[in-house]
């Protein structure tokens, strides 16, 4: 078998394939000007409403203008709350809309969506292997083997929705290996 | 120097040893070659086909293995667990690491001849950063990749020959197994039993990277055992297969191990989830699903099953059996029978503190349970052994001088668990386990060890030795025909020798951290090698941390990936 012909069959493919790991607009991280929406559940789609956020988290993804909801990537994904705002350190107030603060859902361990949340201690908890992370704190880690603080997103409240003014404020997710 | 950059958007760097040298020295794997591999040679997995992690070589041996030195190490740069056994062929090494690094080095003296990096998307989620090595076929080298394709390489360059999407990673399916190559085709299975996927094996052309067949390890409604998933549960079932397949040149047919099914608790998928927990055999030209043994049904523990059994045969009643053997995650040791129309039961017994299967079917080998053993969604139970299992995924070995199987192995240990209601999301965590309430609970015994290395007559089905250690166990196993043992496992960093007949510890080195690397042994220019990956991680780690949190303090096991390689000066 001709070993040249095989590579180039396959590369044209191969390079179609990349594509798909990069950006697209659903892959997209959380823009300037997005609103949020509900990422599941029987509301999926809906905007979020800042009277909707009590005590339960809430999953959200951003949605741009046209509509396009950025769902396309756990990297997307939000941890909402609400939270007692005058308990916040300085730089997480920075981020917050009032009392409502959006989290990454990405842990900075392996990458694993980081779906428990306690509200009395005001912690996300990752089920994979159990970090947690102090959200008024800026989501600083209070137990590993995570080392790195989960990611704010800066938001308002702008009528009846939550609007995305910013970047994240780290790297989502664990760091590149090598 | 020579840098590659291929079109793929990944780094290929050869270096020091000149390509036209590596050409001329390359020999190609043939199916001959893989049916019967030199001794010199470790060209898969567990080194044959029948995954008995033997070697033939015995210039190490009972004798002299005390002078057995390091002689040369090589970093990875890595962190997390390094599992993969260095493949050998003709002086050519490969090795794979976390996050899917590949090197190719000159086994005799560790030069790097060429590095092959995966460039993975950044949102893949890592759960089990790790990878357990290469094929070979042909002059091509193999790996399964964390995002889910097969990319095979030049094993002369690391130039990129094809590859493969196997799946799409965002919707939960990984893979860290190392391929199974036969009959011209590679064959892999998916992991992402946590992330609600359907689990299956697929087999690609080796030449082209073309789907030769895709089964998966849970039926559609209407296929046979379809009637023993409930409603669309088949559809997220997980049951996954993550470790390397078996496989009988004779009959045609590779034995795949199987995961549990998804979500954890029992309850949530009533009835037995056929085909998890179980071996399937699978055949090697049309994937057809040949036979299968359940070793327990409608999982409620994590008592993944997906080490492949070890093609063994062994005596029962003065008839030698075409068997099966497989130490259990479950605890108990199977015995089981290769049939021309599936699979037989032939016995089975506890190897570890199991207190959850009450008997077990003389006929099939069915397991009745202790039903306050048993967790559910919202019921606690406490079982031994933990949901990490009398032995996890690091291989047994078997040697064909000593009719011993030597299992790596856990007691005393058990766990507390109690499962959740659970929603399916797609890519997203679908165990239904929680976490906060479920812990780790040590039996009296814990104070005298949990690790053990065992070692069990497959002829007369008795435990011939033991040897404990107070750190857990996660240490692959090497057999040689030096009548040597080599494992290492324990969080005390140290990789240990023993005599294959007696268990009497003869050699250890202590190493950069803990080994959860599969050993190998190979001989170039007339020299023998014993080589291993230093690199604790993954679920060593995770035992660590748990084991830590009720109160047994384990000493830090420091991270890092480094090869060391051993001979005698």
């Amino acid at each position: 078998m001709n070993r040249r012909k095989i590579i180039v069959a396959v590369g044209g493919v191969a390079l179609g394939m990349t594509s798909a790991h990069g950006a697209r607009p659903e892959r997209m991280k959380p823009q300037i000007g997005d609103v949020l929406v509900y990422a599941f559940g029987d509301r999926i789609g809906s905007v979020i409403k800042p009277a909707d956020v009590h005590d339960d988290r809430i999953f959200a993804f951003a949605m741009a203008s046209d509509g396009l909801v950025r769902d396309g990537s756990l990297h997307n994904q939000l941890s909402l709350l609400r939270v007692d705002e005058i308990a916040m350190s300085k730089k997480t107030r920075r981020y917050a809309a009032g009392s409502i603060l959006a989290v990454s859902a990405a842990c900075t361990h392996t990458g694993c969506e980081v779906s428990g949340w306690q509200h009395e201690t005001h912690e996300l908890i990752c089920p994979c292997h159990g970090s947690r992370f102090a959200v008024l704190d800026a989501a600083a880690v209070v137990l590993g083997p995570a080392t790195k603080p989960l990611a704010l997103l800066p938001i308002e409240q702008d009528g009846g929705v939550i609007r995305v003014t910013g970047k994240f404020s780290r790297r989502i997710g664990p760091a590149p290996t090598y | 120097m020579k840098l590659l950059v291929s079109l793929w958007g990944v780094f290929t760097i050869a270096v020091l040893t000149p390509l036209w040298v590596i050409a001329a020295q390359y020999q190609p794997v043939t199916d001959a070659r893989l049916a019967n591999p030199e001794p010199e040679n470790w060209l898969m997995y567990r080194g044959t086909y029948d995954s008995h992690g033997y070697s033939r070589l015995k210039r190490i041996n009972t004798r002299n293995v005390k002078r057995l030195k390091p002689l040369w190490t090589y970093s990875t740069g890595l962190r997390e667990g390094h599992q993969a056994p260095p493949i050998v062929n003709g002086g050519n090494m490969f090795i794979t690491t976390p996050h899917n690094h590949l090197l190719a080095l000159d086994a005799e003296n560790g030069d790097l001849i060429w590095r092959y990096i995966r460039e993975l998307p950044e949102d893949q989620v890592q759960m089990h950063p790790t990878n357990r090595g290469v094929g070979l076929y042909a002059d091509l080298v193999f790996m399964a990749t964390a995002d889910c394709y097969v990319v095979a390489l030049d094993a002369r360059t690391g130039e990129v020959v094809w590859e493969t999407e196997v799946e799409d990673y965002a919707t939960g399916y990984y893979m860290t197994l190392a391929p199974l190559v036969a009959d011209g085709k590679v064959m892999v299975g998916v992991s992402g039993g946590e992330f609600g996927i359907r689990g299956f094996v697929m087999a690609l052309d080796a030449m082209t990277g073309s789907e030769v067949w895709k089964t998966y390890t849970i039926p559609a409604p209407g296929e046979p055992g379809s009637e023993t998933w409930p409603g669309d549960s088949w559809k997220t079932g997980g049951v996954p297969v993550w470790i390397t397949g078996s496989f009988d040149t004779q009959t045609g047919l590779t034995y795949w191990g199987t995961g549990n099914g998804g979500p954890w608790m029992g309850d949530t998928r009533d009835g037995d989830n056929l085909y998890a927990t179980s071996v399937i055999a699978l055949d090697v030209a049309t994937g057809e699903i040949r036979g299968h043994h359940q070793y327990h049904w409608n999982d409620s523990w994590d008592w993944d099953e997906v080490s492949a059994p070890l093609l063994i045969d062994f005596e029962r009643e003065g008839q030698t059996v075409r068997g099966l053997v497989h130490p259990g995650r479950n605890g108990y040791l199977w015995f089981l029978e290769r049939r021309d129309n599936g699979i037989g039961f032939v016995d089975a017994q506890p190897y570890v503190n199991q207190d959850v299967f009450t008997s077990l079917d003389p006929d099939t080998g069915r397991p009745t349970y202790d039903e306050t053993k048993k967790p559910g969604t919202g019921k606690g139970a406490l079982f031994c052994p933990s949901h990490w299992g009398g032995k996890n995924w690091p291989p047994a070995a078997f040697s064909p001088r000593t009719r011993l199987l030597y299992i790596p192995a856990n007691d005393n240990v058990c766990a507390y668990m109690i499962g959740e209601k659970v929603t399916y999301r797609q890519g997203r965590e679908f165990m239904g386990t929680d976490w906060q309430e479920s812990t780790l609970v040590l039996t009296e015994k814990a104070s005298d060890y949990i690790g053990e290395l065992q070692a069990w007559n497959v002829d007369t089905g008795q435990k011939v030795w033991s040897v404990t250690f107070a750190s857990h166990n996660w240490g692959p196993v090497l057999a040689t025909a030096g009548n040597l043992v080599f494992m290492g496992g324990t969080n005390d960093r140290y990789f240990r020798a023993f005599h294959a007949k007696t268990g009497r510890l003869l050699w250890k080195q202590r190493t950069n951290s803990g080994i959860t690397g599969v050993p190998t042994t190979y001989e170039v220019n007339g020299k023998q090698y014993v080589a291993v990956l230093s690199g604790w991680g993954v679920d060593a780690q995770r035992e660590t941390s748990s084991l830590a949190e009720i109160g047994k303090v384990d000493p830090v096991v420091p991270q890092g990936g480094v090869l060391w390689v051993f001979g005698l000066e």
